[in-house]
């Protein structure tokens, strides 16, 4: 027995060596006093126009203005908002830019790391709801006959997003079962649309305007069509917000400033460049009419494409409540009510009082063509 | 004195070792190996909370999901959908495995033993041997019709490597004394072929067998990616994204344990066709 | 196995030279070697490690050509200036040093590969040639064993066996005996004694012990380090049928000595040259 006994030693002393390295509480990160300058670890995602506002605060720098002197920020760049989630768990990143069912899931994994959602960011009907068919499909003459089209269809959709959540409930709405509900990533959806592979999917932008520039499929509807909203959201980490108020409202103040240059019709185009410096693979008028352009009523369009709350607003909280029970009732999280501490409404909305400002702090509407140049 | 044995059948010398295994001390240092990582781990996440590995998801949650009649996130052993998964995985890799082996061991055969072939096909067969799965998914989706095949496709590609390499080196290790004296005893190069160099190869070839449907489990979990509703390596990825970790755990030790089960059938076949092999390992004590 | 069949099996090795080029550096293995092997003799040849003598085999088997001079076997040539190369027989086999036999193949499949593989005999017929011939060598109940179950000495005697049952004209035999014990060795000398006595094959035998050598053979050739050529040959007048009690006789002591000497003056000059092993 002795054998075992000495692996049990050293498994121990092992143990004991790696908690040397590190601070007092287990998961805890250490940021620092207040006014110490910080090197903080972002996600964010250029990938989804809903979440744009960081891709400005990274293109225009807006964080040197609130944050420490000498603090550094380091951008990572997430595909998809649940591996921003992940990275936020592990304590590898501070602050997220998510979509609804991952900033919510998010919440529910404090055995592993505490997150909270302290803003929300935009709010709409066709920036993560987008529904596709192929192109070869038939005509339809609304969005409900061709979501019933999809019965019995093989339908794609990223697991775990925005998307998939929209296209889940849309589903149990309409009472349709496709065969195959797959879940793919935008680029695997990208290719099985172009080998004719797939019947449907339901993705965010700007990748919906790229396959709808590109002819890849037919966009048939949006959130519009189903009264789904889909939502954007900043999520942080709870030891930061504990450690470094003035880091956590630095942050917020960039993000006002942010959503105040989305909200500006005439910053359109630039943020168009901005976003196409911070991704590759898409034209800049894709990703301008991705946020900016206009949709068709066929194709799920509405004459407000975002409106950017800031502030956690009655209509956000009434959001993020649905999702909440939705996601539950299909198994995503273990509990049907987030804990009442996991939305932190309070840090948006004094931010807003100082500056006299209301929520929400402004809205994006759909522009025509020859707003492009 | 002979001391050959009557060729039992296959399926009854392997109920009589696995009721031998129960005497041999073998059995329960396996046991006692797997119960130190249970407890170490246990201990670790649950007890010690260290830093970083307090994060991990714990023994007991994970038991408590795999083992539950109504589990959080949908997986565990009673629900229908675990088994499916564990089904549509282990059918991929038998259809790979399959086409691997028997496309790989004819390549390797024509690799160690004809220079013509090898002179062709060698340098193309290691420029492509590299290549990570990954970089094939997008070919394997245009390319191939359908939603099953480009994942059967990329977990065969790194199996049918491996086998066709092992194969290959099987050959060339084949002591050349074995080939003189077959062509002194008239054997024509066909013969040679059939009954020195196949055989001859064989442990190699088995030994590649055995590395080839490991390869081809790890392939499977990036393949799977592109699957997008079924198995293991499905359901490992999708855990991720979904941050269930509970439910990534308990695919991941299914795993483990399929891929044990799968290997060792494999190995298991592989003695019964080489007995002569066998027997010499267990009269050098080392059977 | 007739013995009054006409002998066959009469070498006749003129001028022989090989010449290996590792690299260029032109090493000569046998030096215009001449030597002639009577049918139905035991041919014992040995020499310094490294001298040349498993080249003289190969070329008699065919396993590589000869740079110049010529082999023949009973007057026919197998290779010469217009042939480089023999061709590879069952009329020369071949017992390896470290052994050949086919582990996957069992003792008795081993055995009829020849007659199978040249087409002579059926599957049935050449396992029961097989068969009888186990049976005759004193081999009988180890029929269905794999080489790999049995012992050295035993594995020996079958590759023997497996040589023997294609009717070959010589049995090439290189340092068959080397790895083994010398109670092993012992054993096995009275046994190829036997299968000689009975088949009366010409023997063409490589070893480096002199013992063995002098206890089986008609004539010792005794061969000069590399390149070799015969350098001696001595005439091993015990009279056949020989058994172990030869061994202590006046006259064995005597031939060991002569041919011992004529061994070590070629072993130290191999020596000083510093020789890789043969």
């Amino acid at each position: 027995m002795t054998k075992a006994k000495g692996f049990m030693a050293l498994a121990c002393l092992l143990g004991a060596a790696l908690s040397a390295f590190g601070p007092a509480r287990a998961s805890d990160v250490d940021y620092g006093k207040p006014g110490d300058p910080i090197h903080l670890q972002v996600g964010y995602q250029p990938y989804y126009s809903e979440a744009w506002s960081g891709a400005v605060i990274d293109g225009l720098a807006l964080w040197k203005k609130y944050l420490p002197a000498g603090s550094t920020v380091d951008f990572n760049i997430g595909l998809q908002g649940s591996i921003i989630v992940n990275a936020m768990l592990a304590g590898k990143e501070s602050i997220g830019y998510l979509g609804d069912m991952p900033a919510i899931v998010a919440t529910t994994k404090r055995q592993v790391g505490d997150l909270r959602i302290v803003a929300a960011i935009g709010l709409g009907y066709d920036e993560c709801n987008v529904i596709f068919v192929r192109n070869d499909a038939p005509r339809f003459v609304n969005a409900d006959e061709a979501v019933a089209w999809l019965d019995g269809k093989t339908v794609a959709s990223p697991k775990g997003s925005c998307a998939d959540r929209f296209a889940r409930a849309v589903f149990e709405k309409k009472h349709v079962n496709p065969t195959s509900y797959l879940n793919q990533s935008i680029e695997v959806i990208t290719s099985g649309f172009r080998a004719g592979k797939l019947d449907g999917a339901v993705l965010w932008e700007p990748t919906a305007t790229r396959l709808v520039e590109g002819s890849l499929a037919r966009r048939i509807g949006a959130g519009n069509n189903f009264d789904e909203r889909d939502g954007a959201f900043i999520d942080m980490r709870a030891d930061l917000i504990q450690q470094r108020p003035d880091v956590v409202k630095g942050w917020l103040e960039a993000e006002l400033e942010a959503e105040q240059y989305l909200a500006d019709p005439k910053n359109a185009v630039s943020v168009a460049e901005l976003a196409q410096a911070q991704t590759t693979g898409f034209q800049k008028h894709e990703l301008w009419r991705a946020l900016f352009g206009e949709y068709s009523a066929e194709e799920g369009g509405a004459p407000v494409r975002l409106t950017l709350p800031f502030e956690l607003t009655a209509p956000a909280l009434e959001h993020i409540k649905k999702a909440t029970a939705f996601l539950f009732s299909i198994k995503s999280i273990d509990t049907p009510e987030l804990p009442s501490d996991a939305v932190l409404p309070e840090l948006t909305t004094d931010i807003l009082k100082e500056h006299g400002l209301t929520a929400p702090v402004g809205e994006i509407k759909a522009q025509p063509e020859s707003a492009f140049r | 004195m002979s001391v050959a044995q009557p060729d039992r059948p296959l399926l009854a010398e392997t109920l009589t070792q696995w009721a031998e295994a129960f005497r041999r001390p073998t059995l329960y240092l396996a046991v006692l190996g797997y119960a130190l990582m249970l407890g170490f781990w246990y201990l670790t996440v649950q007890v010690l909370k260290l830093p970083r590995f307090s994060q991990m998801p714990a023994l007991t949650d994970v038991m408590r999901e795999w083992t539950s009649r109504d589990p959080a996130y949908g997986v565990s052993i009673f629900t229908p959908i675990y088994y499916q998964h564990i089904l549509v995985s282990l059918r991929r890799i038998a259809i790979a495995f399959a086409l691997a082996t028997s496309l790989g061991v004819p390549v390797g055969l024509l690799l160690g033993w004809s220079k013509a072939f090898r002179d062709y096909v060698f340098p193309l067969f290691e420029m492509l041997r590299p290549i990570p799965i990954l970089a094939w998914v997008p070919l394997a989706i245009i390319m191939l019709p359908g939603d099953e095949l480009p994942v059967v496709y990329l977990t065969f590609l790194a199996s049918f490597f491996a086998t066709a390499l092992n194969t290959m080196l099987g050959v060339k290790s084949i002591d050349p004394a074995y080939v003189l004296a077959a062509q002194c005893l008239g054997a024509s190069r066909w013969r040679i072929f059939a009954e020195v160099i196949v055989p001859g190869a064989l442990p190699f070839i088995f030994t590649g067998l055995q590395i080839s449907i490991g390869v081809a489990w790890f392939s499977l979990v990036a393949a799977e990616m592109i699957s997008g509703q079924f198995g293991l390596g499905y359901l490992i990825n999708t855990s991720y994204t979904t941050v269930e970790y509970p439910t990534l755990v308990i695919a991941m030790f299914t795993l483990g344990i399929v891929g044990y089960s799968t290997s060792a059938l494999v190995r298991r076949v592989g003695e019964g066709l080489m007995t002569w092999r066998t027997r010499q390992l267990a009269m050098d004590g080392r059977g | 196995m007739n013995a009054s069949q006409v002998p066959r099996g009469a070498l006749s090795l003129q001028d022989v030279v090989k010449i290996y080029d590792p690299d260029g550096s032109n090493v000569m293995a046998v030096d215009h070697c001449s030597l002639k092997v009577e049918a139905g003799e035991i041919c014992m040849i040995v020499g310094p490690s490294g001298c040349g003598k498993t080249s003289l085999l190969n070329a008699i088997a065919g396993f590589h050509d000869i740079d110049r001079g010529s082999i023949r076997l009973d007057g026919e040539v197998l290779c010469g200036p217009d042939r480089r190369q023999a061709p590879i027989g069952p009329d020369r086999v071949v017992v390896f040093q470290n052994g050949a036999l086919f582990p996957w193949k069992t003792n008795l499949e081993n055995i009829a590969f020849g007659p199978i593989a040249q087409g002579r005999l059926s599957r049935a017929e050449a396992r029961d040639k097989a068969r009888a011939m186990m049976a005759e060598a004193g081999l009988s109940g180890y029929e269905n064993d794999y080489p790999g179950q049995v012992s050295s000495g035993l594995r020996r005697r079958v590759e023997i066996v497996r040589a023997l049952i294609n009717d070959p004209a010589v049995l090439l035999l290189d340092e068959p005996y080397r790895a083994l014990d010398a109670l092993t060795k012992s054993v096995l000398h009275e046994s190829l004694l036997e299968i000689y006595y009975k088949t009366r094959k010409t023997i063409f035998f490589i070893t480096h012990d002199l013992e063995e050598a002098i206890f089986l053979g008609h004539r010792v050739v005794v061969m000069t380090s590399r390149p070799c050529r015969p350098k001696r040959i001595f005439d091993v007048d015990i009279p056949h049928p020989r058994d172990y009690g030869v061994l202590t006789s006046k006259r064995f002591r005597e031939i060991a000595a002569e041919v011992a000497e004529a061994v070590n003056e070629e072993a130290l000059k191999s020596f000083t040259r510093g020789e890789r092993e043969g």
